[in-house]
């Protein structure tokens, strides 16, 4: 069986049929590329015979194409040698080289669209002058390669260029854009929709013997690029600002070149404005090379391609249960994360309880559900209504009978979590799962006021729930597989991305972001300037630094979070919390008054009329002789070298298991830098030798928590990455 | 024994508002002069009130900040075929941004003191009125380039100088404010007189004779009033991006505005330097030696940090301390890099810019370096004051400098 099948029919149709041999989904790699030359070169020769009146491309399987084959782009080392390089490029122009000569062999080319044409399959797509898709769910067009920090290499960014102009180009291939049918009609993506793939079939070839002179608009003379080159006589003030301004936007938006396919993309659109289709063609493909070893590319890729779909797919949820679903969730406690947690699963479907204290405060949640609604332009009202119809506010434990699955969303404190457990558990089914929210208490230890621990569990969402995509379940030490299923099933069910981790003070995701936190005070303590702190942050892909964080939780519940860990532990003995962050947050807001944001100011002044800016305060009483001066580099790897170690530990001691729930949870859950690929990925692509030899020097000037953890130091001596 | 250079003359055109005229806007003086017939007036200026034979005059330099249409394609051999010098008198264009005019004097004086050459004439011309700023396009425009080069709007580089340094919108203003009230004293007293050549039109008569956009007359307050020039940069992007190269910054203050940078102006200039022979045989009188130069490059993102490394290298070269220098001209480009430089070198404000510089009468760019050599000599002279030091910033983190000395 061939990849490429081409078939004749009386009016000389030559159908170009795609269908990878042993695939569910056509991909690009080494054998289409062959294949595909092959069947133009026959093409031509039909052609040059004058035996063949049009060519009509379409897909042999139930989808079109799936895009570039990302397993083998995993495969390319990040340093080429020049015969290596050599090589890419040239396996790079062969891909694109059939296509140019198909859209120029002088007869109408016409493609039919039955499901996902992505990346290198809508490139294919491109190259042909008519493009019918069948107006159906599943089919969807789009080049979305610069979401895995690639871009369009086989003559993408040179015809969407010619089709839609500089600007169009920039904005859409840097976000990676995808369309489903009649968008992609309606931005002039496709050209025709159809309702059938028999239709489809039909349309394309009356389409060909109706168009016998096809020719694209660039192979057209006096052809101009829509809305201007840059190179151009005179240029409008649109195209001059997004060369001018969008180079710098594209730095800061992507701080200082964190994700390479933006700038890529940006100055890949400008140069092959400038010169013809060919020599554009060469342009893209070193762009396209360069992004195509590049590390950040390996790590998004790993992690949101494989790992993320390896997660989807359920490889920590327990083998040999059957599918689960909730029809009826309870949550407990309306308050923004029980109201956010209530839209999600109201949204998907599903029957919500919504209970507190008072029905006042459960109506409150319920509004919070409305504006919710009102915020989200793609909720239509009748959508909206539908949703909160589902959302049953009530101050009632015998509401709560039903339900399959209760989510706790009370205050982050034992007696109150033990009492609504006791309650809850006397209204609920004896197999109904009941689930804790907390964000760092440890589940077995709340799982002793249940009279059925086997049916307890921890979901950890996250703040604010109706947008977070993340839910770390824990589970305690005597919750069931069962449990755990249908925990991991719900998350699933309100489109969120379950991680599972084990039970210890924190877990995983509070743990690891406690350490940059405290990392962060560690330096204010030192008399670091905050500036620097924040900026370094910044830099290093985070989406908030570890002062303003704080200010945004505000000072005062880390205070009382911090007071309340102190009484427990005294209470039970132990020893109690001296760590920077505790110390610099009961300074702030017993000394200072610095309670934070929301009480008018912490780290940071919120002056009304101007830009928040630092606390004069900071330098007054953390460097009044002077900033202390350490590298930048320093505070940069300070603040991301202790959230990697920390979860080194977890991994180590169990909590956490694999390295896709590592991954994906400190990306989604805590915001750890996405172009790193999560926690453990930015070990490996540091590699896992230097890392641990910074970890060390990191360790000898600012103190033992740096110290490598004896995992690494195994996985070094073998270097087996964390995968 | 090297020959020395010698400067014999310096002239220059006065400066014109470099506004394009609109309707019911009206248009700098000089708006209506082509830049190549500002150039010609010098040379037959300079050729009259010498008495040259311009057959001796082996080279002219000019200098530009856009070589493009009416200032392309070598403006400098253009301007000498079009004049009346003679054709053996040969002609090349310069682009050193800011710094282009002093370094068509310095490389004059590099041809004399080499031997290769006996006498050069050196300098610059711009027509901001009709060129506008950005004519040329930019090598620095191009997008890879410019997200590998973390280059930023000039202003907000030098907002970042006044950051880096503590200085406050009434520093900058008050600087401006002398700069002013030193040039309207100088053009009342006829210090410029020496050095201005009038600009006339084919018929003889004067289009200009003065600087046209000195304020005596400025205050505080009204300078107080202006708003920021640069911070739609800051706001477009520029602000973020110079944290990569200063990350200690958290939020910049857009100080600097159309008071207290240099202004956009029109203008040439043109310095004739030759060997002590040359100037001999033309019985021409030196008026100093070129006795060092100095070009070095800077941190490239703050850009305007060049003078004070320019002046210690030109200072090494010559073998003289800051002490052996009795003024100094550095180009007002805008308040925060004068004062930035002396303040890291001490320079007290008796002895820089004595006669107020660009903020009052406008940064003509090519043209520029090579009009302070003029001014510095002719204020040398009035003050009968031995050594001066040009220096000026320039794009791309360039710095230049040369001291002249009186004979």
């Amino acid at each position: 069986m061939e990849y490429i099948r081409l078939e004749k029919d009386d009016n000389g149709i030559v159908e170009l049929i795609l269908d990878q041999p042993g695939k569910s989904v056509n991909t690009m790699g080494f054998e289409y590329i062959e294949a595909m030359k092959k069947a133009v070169s026959e093409l031509q020769a039909l052609a040059s015979a004058g035996d063949i009146s049009g060519v009509y491309i379409r897909s042999g399987k139930k989808t079109f194409f799936g895009g570039g084959d990302l397993s083998s782009l995993l495969e390319i080392p990040t340093q080429l040698s020049e015969e290596e390089a050599r090589d890419n490029f040239q396996s790079i122009l062969d891909a694109k080289l059939p296509l140019r000569y198909l859209e120029t062999l002088g007869i109408p080319v016409v493609v039919g669209i039955n499901g996902a044409a992505l990346g290198g399959g809508f490139e294919i797509c491109l190259a042909a002058h008519h493009r019918i898709a069948i107006n159906q769910k599943g089919v969807e067009v789009g080049l979305p390669e610069a979401q895995l920090g690639l871009m369009p290499g086989a003559g993408g960014v040179v015809r969407i260029v010619r089709m839609f102009g500089c600007e169009k180009a920039v904005t859409w291939l840097s976000a990676g854009k995808k369309f489903k049918a009649e968008q992609a009609l309606a931005k002039g993506w496709v050209d025709e929709l159809v309702d059938s793939e028999e239709a489809m079939h039909a349309s394309a070839k009356a389409w060909l013997l109706a168009n016998p002179k096809a020719c694209q608009p660039w192979d057209e003379k006096g052809f101009k690029i829509p809305a201007g080159a840059p190179n151009d006589k005179e240029i409008s003030r649109e195209l001059a600002g997004l060369f001018y301004f969008g180079p710098v936007n594209v730095m800061n938006n992507t701080n200082n070149n964190n994700f390479p396919a933006p700038k890529a993309i940006m100055a890949c659109v400008n140069d092959v404005a400038r010169v013809d289709f060919d020599t554009a063609e060469k342009i893209e493909a070193r762009y396209f090379m360069s992004l195509m070893s590049s590390q950040v590319a390996k790590n998004m890729i790993r992690t949101f391609f494989f790992q993320l779909n390896d997660i989807n797919n359920g490889i920590s949820r327990p083998k040999g249960i059957e599918p689960t679903s909730v029809r009826k969730l309870g949550i407990l406690g309306a308050g923004q994360m029980g109201a956010g947690i209530a839209f999600g699963a109201a949204k998907a479907g599903i029957e919500v309880v919504l209970k507190d204290i008072s029905q006042e405060n459960a109506d409150r949640g319920k509004g919070y559900c409305e504006q919710v609604c009102k915020k989200n332009k793609r909720i239509s009202e009748s959508q909206a209504e539908e949703i909160l119809a589902r959302v049953i506010p009530t101050a009632s434990y015998e509401d709560l009978a039903d339900c399959d699955l209760v989510i706790e969303a009370v205050f982050e404190d034992r007696r109150i979590k033990a009492q609504v457990t006791r309650e809850t558990e006397e209204a609920i089914a004896t197999n109904a799962i009941l689930a804790s929210n907390t964000s760092a208490l440890p589940i077995t230890e709340l799982a002793e006021a249940s009279s059925r621990p086997e049916n307890y569990i921890g979901m950890h969402f996250f703040s604010p729930a109706e947008k977070m995509p993340l839910v770390e379940i824990i589970c305690g030490e005597k919750t069931s597989d069962h449990a755990l299923a249908v925990a991991f099933d719900l998350a699933k069910a309100m489109s969120k991305t379950p991680i599972v981790v084990n039970d210890a003070p924190g877990f995983f995701t509070t743990r690891v972001i406690g350490k940059t936190i405290s990392e962060g005070a560690t330096m204010v303590l030192e008399g670091i300037n905050p500036a620097l702190i924040e900026n370094a942050a910044r830099f290093n892909g985070s989406p908030v630094g570890p002062l303003a964080a704080i200010d945004e939780i505000s000072q005062e519940t880390a205070y009382k979070n911090t007071m309340q860990t102190r009484a427990d532990a005294e209470a039970q003995g132990n020893p109690i919390n001296n760590d920077p962050a505790a110390e610099l947050i009961i300074k702030m807001v017993e000394e200072f008054g610095r309670k934070g944001k929301i009480h008018g100011g912490g780290y940071y002044d919120y002056p009304k009329n101007g830009k928040k800016h630092i606390w004069p305060g900071m330098k007054e009483h953390f460097a009044p002789n002077g900033y202390q001066e350490i590298p930048f580099e320093d505070i940069r790897d300070r603040l991301t070298f202790c959230q990697s170690l920390e979860a080194l530990r977890a991994l180590e001691e169990g909590v956490v298991n694999t390295a896709a729930d590592g991954n994906i949870g400190s990306i989604f859950g805590i915001g750890f830098p996405a172009h790193s690929g999560g926690v453990f990925q930015f070990i490996n692509a540091y590699g896992l030798r230097a890392f641990a030899c910074r970890a060390r020097e990191l360790a000898k000037h600012y103190g033992s928590r740096f110290e490598p953890p004896a995992i690494l130091l195994e996985r070094a001596e073998s270097n087996e990455l964390f995968i | 024994m090297t020959t020395e250079a010698y400067i014999y003359d310096a002239i220059r055109t006065p400066r014109g508002r470099g506004k394009a005229g609109a309707p019911s806007k009206p248009a700098g003086s000089l708006y209506e002069v082509k830049p190549i017939d500002l150039v010609t007036n010098l040379l037959e200026s300079m050729k009259e009130r010498n008495q040259l034979d311009t057959r001796q005059v082996d080279d002219l330099i000019l200098a530009t900040g856009e070589p493009v249409n009416e200032q392309g394609q070598n403006i400098a051999k253009t301007a000498l075929v079009y004049s009346s010098w003679d054709d053996i008198t040969t002609g090349a264009q310069l682009h050193r941004y800011c710094a282009g005019g002093l370094d068509a004097v310095n490389l004059a004086a590099m041809k004399i003191r080499s031997g290769f050459e006996e006498m050069v004439v050196a300098g610059g011309v711009e027509s901001m009125s009709r060129l506008g700023i950005g004519a040329s396009g930019a090598a620095a425009g191009d997008p890879w380039t410019a997200m590998e080069s973390y280059g930023i709007s000039q202003g907000v580089a030098a907002d970042l100088t006044a950051r880096q340094e503590g200085f406050s919108r009434s520093d900058l203003d008050q600087y401006a404010l002398m700069s002013q009230q030193r040039a309207a004293h100088a053009r009342k007293n006829g210090y410029f007189d020496r050095s201005i050549i009038p600009v006339k039109d084919m018929n003889g008569l004067t289009i200009l004779d003065h600087d046209e956009t000195i304020r005596g007359d400025i205050t505080t307050e009204s300078l107080a009033k202006l708003p920021s020039s640069f911070q739609m940069f800051g706001d477009l992007g520029h602000g973020d991006l110079l944290k990569f190269k200063y990350p200690e910054v958290e939020v910049l203050d857009y100080i600097h505005t159309a008071g207290n940078s240099s202004g956009i102006v029109d203008g040439a200039s043109l310095v004739l330097v030759g060997s002590e022979a040359a100037g001999a045989a033309q019985n021409l009188t030196p008026r100093a030696r070129i006795v060092a130069c100095a070009t070095t490059g800077t941190e490239p993102t703050i850009m305007l940090a060049g003078p004070e490394p320019a002046t210690e290298k030109v200072l090494t070269k010559a073998g003289l301390k800051l002490d052996d220098i009795d003024l100094f001209e550095l180009n007002e480009a805008f308040a925060a890099v004068v004062l930035r430089y002396q303040k890291a070198l001490n320079i007290p404000d008796e002895k820089i810019n004595v006669n107020g510089g660009a903020i009052a009468m406008g940064h003509p760019i090519g043209a520029t370096g090579a009009m302070l050599v003029g001014t510095l000599l002719d204020e040398l002279e009035r003050r009968d004051l031995k050594r001066g030091l040009v220096t000026l910033c320039a794009g791309g983190g360039i710095g230049i400098a040369t001291i002249i000395e009186r004979l």
